[in-house]
């Protein structure tokens, strides 16, 4: 069961009770868990780091310290385990990026075979996503947190609203203008390039 | 593909629509591009830390609960407290034992007081010099072997927790 299979996202009652279990030492539970997560934080902290092993380092802290917490007592479940699961996410990767104080400025051939990988057909539609790629790491912090936790997380609104402890409307607004923001930048990026392949206009 | 719980009003703006369609395509991608086995090597990995504190509140019970920490940090005190006992008794045995010798007119039996503790000393000095070099290189390897597994455990447990508040 993975969260980023249509129809697989688990209701709140089932997660409760995979938690539950996973916190009592099932092992079974514990695997279904990181299944179902593991992947939506790697490709958050792929976006960012821009390096697979580094990535994959990321994505096994959290869930170190998901499991500490979890047995340790000091989760209790109302609902939000998402919510939590990826604020420590972010948390990871600002470490992370504070260490290293790398900000990626070059294309990522892994991108590409993820793209055909995504069953991206074309070798257009893959750059088209090379682009947008990039278009999304120039954008500032703000506006890059919350597109990132959207599409790369793949967390609702409300959740992201309720993660970043702002209302819902103020969220939806800077949703809005990151997009408009990204927009506006891969239109300069294709005008300046003199082409234009795929990325909305 | 989505998870999108939600939808917004301006998804019937068609160029920001279609450039939301294409973020949740890259994002598909970026969760596709995963190593393969990426879940069961976490899995693996962080499986004990979950198994050795196995408690959970759910919001409305409470379960009986077991800090992690506990077990982490328990053991450590017992052996520092024995071992500050330890010291503490030789230091004073052998302060008494130069203070017995004091008295005596005759300096004789506190030199001989104190020499017994320095023959033991040389004695080991000299177990310890009889050591062949590959023995020192082993315990030495060993040694950096345990305080690099330590530092990779506190890397993936305990340095970033600082943040994370539980909901």
């Amino acid at each position: 069961m993975a969260a980023d299979e249509p129809g697989k996202r688990p209701t709140d009652p089932q997660l409760s009770g995979v938690l539950a279990r996973a916190a009592a030492g099932d092992g079974v539970a514990w695997h279904t868990l990181v299944e179902l997560y593991s992947h939506r934080v790697f490709a958050l902290a792929r976006s960012r780091v821009r390096d697979v092993h580094l990535a994959e380092e990321i994505t096994q802290s959290v869930f170190a310290t998901i499991a500490i917490k979890l047995g340790s007592g000091e989760y209790t479940e109302q609902g939000r385990f998402e919510q939590w699961l990826f604020r420590v996410a972010m948390n990871r990767v600002r470490d992370s990026i504070r260490r290293s104080r790398r900000r990626p400025d070059h294309a990522d051939a892994g991108i590409l075979e993820s793209a055909a990988a995504a069953d991206v057909e074309s070798a257009s539609d893959a750059a088209s996503l090379a682009a947008l790629r990039e278009a999304v790491a120039r954008l500032p912090e703000a506006d890059r947190e919350v597109i990132e936790l959207r599409h790369h997380g793949g967390l609702g609104f409300n959740q992201i609203a309720e993660m970043l402890d702002e209302p819902l409307g103020t969220l939806l607004a800077r949703h809005h203008r990151a997009l408009k923001k990204l927009k506006a930048m891969i239109e300069a990026g294709t005008a300046s390039a003199g082409s234009a392949r795929g990325i909305p206009s | 593909m989505t998870n999108h719980t939600n939808t917004t009003p301006w998804d019937s703006d068609p160029s920001l629509k279609d450039l939301s369609g294409s973020l949740d395509r890259l994002g598909q991608a970026e969760r596709q591009a995963a190593p393969a086995g990426l879940a069961d090597r976490i899995a693996a990995a962080t499986m004990p830390k979950a198994a050795a504190a196995p408690n959970l509140r759910i919001a409305g019970t409470q379960i009986e609960t077991a800090p992690a920490t506990a077990a982490r940090i328990g053991p450590r005190i017992p052996m520092r407290l024995a071992a500050a006992i330890g010291l503490a008794a030789t230091v004073g045995a052998a302060f008494m034992a130069v203070r017995s010798g004091t008295p005596s007119p005759d300096p004789a039996p506190a030199i001989v007081a104190v020499s017994h503790p320095v023959e033991d000393w040389l004695t080991a000095a000299e177990l310890w010099a009889d050591f062949s070099g590959d023995e020192l290189s082993t315990l030495t390897a060993r040694a950096s072997s345990l305080s690099s597994s330590l530092d990779e455990s506190w890397i993936t447990t305990d340095l970033f927790s600082e943040e994370e508040d539980s909901l």
